[in-house]
């Protein structure tokens, strides 16, 4: 999109938006939430399980990009500023979910989800078998740990290069490898026995 | 199988299309005799396009307006008196707080103790120094007891019995409670210590009968 004064938003990169914010363009901030907020959301969604949770470390994050946008420093890059923050609240949101968990007797480890009409009858049969493959593979993904589960998250659902990933999250290169490859070993040993069972019983 | 070991790193990048050309052709080369590696190399891009392509969900229509609201509400709050206080002052009252703590702790500390006791005319002086042996005869045993001698105390004790002679009133054994809880408690925890005999009277002891 081109404004009036010929600035050219949809080709500028988004370091290049966040200055502009930072110079008090709002429309700019605008354009990062909009190119941002899917991507974002799945991440912290694929970490949290729970969509409702996820959308409100979402707009916690969009909200401290806007308080805190001078505290952005171009030596970075933008996206990951923005999953760093994302990261973190989504870990302390984990922490918190936890903590409820521990204490409330309803919860027990059931997601409301579960209770959730699910809507796979009224899509393809395609659609159905992806749903259900999403459904086995998130739980997997939510019985491992934080620090496997968000390597896995941004590496293969995501699709993030290493080195972002090592940068986001803080640690070394090399660590990150190491736990994709194990997180991944993991992943395989449970999706074989579970999709296999799926397969079988949706064929019996 | 050793030249399997060299590869084992570089399997899983080797999936994910980041090696470079030599490496990328060493491991191509090693997996056209090699089933095992071939078949780790598979698994790990199965797992990749299982995750890739898992459902990709999208924010609620009203997700931008629900945003726009809380930054809205947030200047707002911001600009709430109480809000501006507690910026400008939280600080400072930390700083106090903190200060406040720790005055209290180093007033109140142990090390402080004696001297806060002092002005209070408390005797601090609690070390037992003297102690004698005292020997007591009964029931035809002797019995040795540890007694304290806090010379300290025993001069308070002095002082508040001279006062009381000074005004004219009858010369009170007025003592100093501290004296008498450490005297006595020394007395009895010996004395239950002690049910048997500890040692024979000793010449140098006064002995005391009942």
């Amino acid at each position: 999109m081109t404004d009036p004064q010929g600035v050219d938003y949809d080709s500028m990169a988004d370091e290049d938006l966040i200055e502009r914010f930072q110079q008090g363009d709002l429309y700019a901030f605008d354009l990062i939430v909009k190119r941002y907020k899917d991507q974002l959301l799945n991440f912290v969604f694929r970490f949290l399980g729970n969509q409702e949770q996820s959308e409100d470390v979402l707009q916690e994050t969009f909200l401290r990009v806007y308080r805190n946008r001078h505290a952005y420093r171009r030596v970075a890059k933008f996206s990951t500023w923005i999953y760093t923050i994302a990261g973190n609240l989504a870990r302390t949101e984990l922490r918190k979910k936890k903590r409820r968990r521990l204490f409330s007797i309803s919860d027990m480890g059931i997601d409301n989800k579960d209770y959730e009409v699910s809507d796979e009858k009224f899509n393809p049969e395609a659609h159905v078998d992806t749903l259900l493959h999403t459904d086995v593979i998130q739980s997997e993904i939510d019985r491992l740990s934080p620090k496997f589960r968000e390597v896995i998250i941004l590496r293969d659902i995501q699709e993030l290069p290493y080195d972002d990933i090592s940068k986001i999250l803080r640690v070394p290169i090399g660590t990150v490898k190491s736990r994709v490859n194990r997180a991944r070993l993991r992943l395989q040993i449970s999706l074989r026995k579970k999709l296999d069972l799926k397969q079988t019983g949706k064929q019996g | 199988m050793n030249e399997c070991s060299l590869y084992k790193n570089k399997l899983a990048l080797d999936a994910e299309h980041e090696l470079d050309e030599s490496d990328k052709l060493a491991i191509a080369n090693h997996i056209k005799s090699c089933q095992s590696c071939a078949a780790k190399i598979s698994d790990v891009q199965i797992i990749r396009n299982q995750l890739r392509n898992i459902t990709k969900i999208k924010t609620t229509s009203d997700f931008e307006t629900v945003l726009r609201a809380r930054i809205q509400m947030s200047k707002n709050i911001g600009q709430d008196p109480l809000t501006i206080l507690y910026k400008k002052y939280r600080l400072p009252a930390l700083g106090f707080a903190i200060a406040t703590i720790v005055a209290t702790i180093a007033i109140l500390h142990p090390l402080n103790m004696p001297s806060i006791l002092q002005q209070s005319g408390v005797p601090t002086d609690l070390t037992f120094k003297n102690i004698e042996p005292l020997d007591i005869q009964a029931g035809g045993m002797v019995y040795t007891m540890d007694i304290i001698r806090l010379p300290e105390i025993e001069l308070e004790a002095r002082k508040s019995h001279s006062t009381n002679e000074n005004r004219g009133e009858p010369a009170e054994t007025k003592e100093n409670p501290l004296i008498i809880t450490s005297y006595h408690s020394a007395l009895k925890a010996d004395a239950l210590d002690k049910h048997q005999p500890r040692r024979q009277v000793n010449e140098s002891h006064h002995p005391v009968s009942f």
